[in-house]
């Protein structure tokens, strides 16, 4: 009978937890300081990121082009190419990361994934982008 | 009078190849790849890992960009760039960043900061921040011939 009840209540908790667990401050706000939460939250993850990949990141991209620069073998070049199409690749996504400024989040096979992806409009251009 | 014109002269025949590179980074790795591009970009470069060594570089020879990286422990960036200042104002100073342009702009947008290179950045990129220093400290360096002329 006890278990029952610890059963039943597991369940009232874990009920709870995916109905409203705002304060009764936070209800009144409206949902505008979760929103915000999520942002600050977003926010940190990303440039947390962008900033831990930058470094090894640069490295591999500029030794890539040295490399692209002195190779006269024909397929070595090719090959170094096809890595700076992907490492450019690469670099757009961080680019990305680093511009978020609103939480947004895009469905994924089921699973909610941050949304990154701007408008045209609010894209950079290339020498923006890399020197202010 | 004379001095001054051969001065004058001695800027308008620069150009990149005379170009010349403070490089202060405090990880080697990064440091000896900026090195290479910056060398095949055709500039001189000198690397530095630590803030007493770049001031009394920046003291006793004449550079035309200092490139730092704004990740090195320690650096407090406002005060540096102040410095940097004091010694040579027709210098060119580029930081290299990772963080959203936004914090840059707000913490750093009235310092002496010239340039702002985010990083990942690859020759090209390089080649671009070198080619607008170059053109402006040259300009700077008109600027403050012409007044003494």
């Amino acid at each position: 009978m006890e278990t029952r009840r610890k059963v039943n209540k597991q369940l009232d908790i874990g009920d709870r937890r995916k109905v409203d667990r705002r304060s009764g401050a936070d209800r009144r706000s409206g949902w505008d300081k979760t929103e915000g939460h999520l942002l600050r939250g977003t926010l940190a993850a990303t440039a947390s990121m962008v900033f831990q990949f930058s470094r090894p990141f640069t490295i591999i991209l500029g030794y890539v082009d040295l490399l692209l620069n002195r190779s006269k073998e024909k397929h070595t070049k090719q090959k170094l190419v096809i890595i700076k199409e992907q490492l450019e690749i690469i670099s757009e996504i961080l680019d990305d990361f680093r511009e978020v400024d609103n939480f947004k989040t895009k469905n994924f096979d089921g699973m909610e994934i941050l949304d990154t992806k701007r408008l045209m409009e609010e894209e950079p251009n290339k020498l923006d982008r890399k020197i202010l | 009078m004379s001095q001054t014109k051969a001065s004058a002269k001695d800027v308008t025949m620069l150009n990149m190849k005379n170009m010349e590179v403070l490089l202060f980074d405090n990880r080697n790795d990064q440091s000896l790849m900026i090195k290479e591009m910056l060398k095949q970009i055709g500039c001189r470069v000198s690397p530095v890992m630590i803030k007493h060594d770049c001031l009394a570089k920046l003291i006793n020879g004449r550079y035309d960009l200092v490139l730092f990286d704004h990740s090195i422990p320690g650096l407090d960036v406002t005060s540096f760039v102040n410095q940097l200042e004091i010694i040579d104002r027709c210098m060119s100073v580029a930081m290299m960043v990772t963080l959203p342009s936004r914090f840059y702009e707000g913490k750093y947008g009235c310092s002496g900061i010239d340039y702002l290179i985010f990083k990942p950045f690859g020759y090209e990129e390089l080649l671009l921040l070198v080619r607008e220093a170059f053109q402006s400290s040259l300009k700077l360096k008109k600027i403050i011939l012409n007044k003494w002329e």
